[in-house]
Order: C-alpha cells, then structure tokens, then sequence
C-alpha cells in the first residue's frame, strides 16, 4: 500500500519523527495532516507522543539535578592532583 | 553584578559536574578526565578573557564544550554523521518498525504511566538510576548530540553547526535516541 491511505494507516515510522520534530518546529500543513489523520487511527503513536513529552521533561529534571549532584564522579587522587596543578 | 573567578575553588565545585557532562558526550573515564583537566587548565590561562558577564560554571562549560568538540575534530572518530546514519539505517528500522513499505510499529507501544507522572516522580532516584542506565546503553553517535539538547539547552540550529549536522540528520538522530530511550525504560519496567 503505497497510497496516502497507506501511509495515513501504517506509516509508523514517518509518524514518530513528525512526533518528535514538531515538539521543536512547526510542521508543514501536508505533515500536520497526515500527523492527525493517523492519530485517529493508531493508539501506538498516541502514546509515543506522550512519551516522547515525558522524555523531554524527564531529561531536563535528570540534567538539573545533575548541577546539584553529579551522578559521576572523580576520585580524589585525581582531584587532589588536579587542584595541586592548578595552584602552580 | 558581574561575576568573579576563583580558580581555587573550580575543582572542589565543578570538577564532577564537569566530568559527568564530559562521560554523557564521550565514552571513556579517561578521556573524560583529560577533558576536565584541559577545561581548567586553558580556563587559568585565559582567565583574563573572563568578561564576568555569566557565572563562572557557565564559562567553564563553554570552555569544555569547546575541548569536546576539538577532540573529535582532532581525533576523527569514525566515520561522519551521514555514513553513520545511512548504515545503520536498516537495523534501526528492522529493530522496531515492520517490514512492509509504510512501517508500523513492529512491537506495540504501550501507554507507559511515567507519561503522566509529577516531578516528584521524575526526580526519584530510581527512576533517574534507569535514565542514566539507558542513557549510557544508547550508541555514542547518538547520545552524544541528543544530550546537548537538554544538557546545555540548545537549539537545533546551534547544535548542528558543532557537529557539522545536516537539520534532517538532526532529526534522525533524535528520533532514533527517543525510539531507544523509550524501548529501553518500557524493557526496565518504568511504569
């Protein structure tokens, strides 16, 4: 099924990077359209554009509180070298 | 108010946070250390260059984003971003859309309920040990350029001038990132 019904039916993959591209850009309107028309039908992309908002907001809370409490660290011989070359 | 440098503080207050910024863009502790250890040590030689104009972290930062970017210039790792992007083409399709000419989803996408969730839930260190597991899984190529969009809050525009992307290229790698990201919390069992 090659046809726009096809597309408007089955196009996944197409669907998912307008998903993810209109949380940063405008879609043309024929995009839009067949973003739309395809959500009528598919509960999968539905879905994928809720997590593809909770990713967003769930890696800017993720980096946030990376600012307070970084998740990796150095040892402290690393440091303690590092600061002692600084103070050179 | 103008902000001030003091370089007797940089390792005690930024060092981790650089160096966890510097392991989300490269591979290897190592590299990540060098990095680090480059930032402050071209961030002392050009402290005069310092216009106080943002915070001290936020200098630093720019400095390191700077050596990063060097280093994979210098380096030449791999192939460039269309040769990455063009090979893996088939598996990432075959991985998660069917076969057919208008691709569906291969394996169902379920309503996951983090979806929905408050901060609160976001902020747990459960919940924020998965991300990080899955952030480290994603192939580099990829995880590399969709972190500068949260972690520097970048645009589009300004990231693809760094890496020399193509704005369509852009959108392939941050589609594939989200396709992996979400594929590997549903597999970690985030609800």
């Amino acid at each position: 099924m090659k046809t726009i019904l096809g597309k408007i039916l089955h196009g996944c993959q197409d669907v998912s990077m307008l998903i993810v591209r209109s949380s940063d850009t405008e879609l043309s309107l024929s995009e839009k359209v067949l973003l739309h028309s395809h959500l009528l039908f598919c509960k999968c992309c539905k879905n994928f554009i809720k997590e593809s908002t909770a990713i967003d907001k769930s890696l800017e809370v993720y980096f946030k509180e990376m600012e307070t409490a970084p998740r990796h660290t150095l040892s402290d011989d690393f440091k303690f070298a590092l600061a002692k070359k600084l103070a050179e | 108010m103008k902000s001030t440098l003091s370089p007797e503080n940089w390792v005690q207050f930024y060092a981790d946070y650089l160096f966890s910024h510097a392991l989300y863009k490269t591979n290897k502790r190592e590299v990540a250390e060098d990095l680090v250890q480059d930032t402050f040590l071209a961030a002392l030689r050009g402290k005069d260059g310092f216009k106080g104009d943002c915070a001290e972290k936020t200098w630093l930062v720019r400095i390191l984003n700077n050596k990063i970017i060097d280093y994979y210039r210098s380096t030449k790792q791999g192939q460039d971003y269309e040769e990455y992007i063009a090979e893996t083409e088939d598996h990432f399709h075959d991985s998660f859309f069917s076969m057919n000419e208008n691709a569906r989803w291969s394996k169902a996408v379920p309503f996951m309920h983090y979806a929905n969730a408050a901060d609160d839930y976001l902020k747990q260190k459960e919940f924020q040990a998965i991300l990080d597991k899955c952030l480290q899984n994603m192939p580099l190529k990829l995880r590399q350029v969709f972190v500068q969009k949260y972690i520097d809050d970048k645009n589009a525009d300004d990231i693809c001038k760094e890496y020399e992307l193509t704005s369509s290229n852009y959108w392939v790698i941050i589609h594939r990132a989200k396709v992996l990201l979400r594929t590997c919390l549903e597999r970690n069992e985030v609800l």
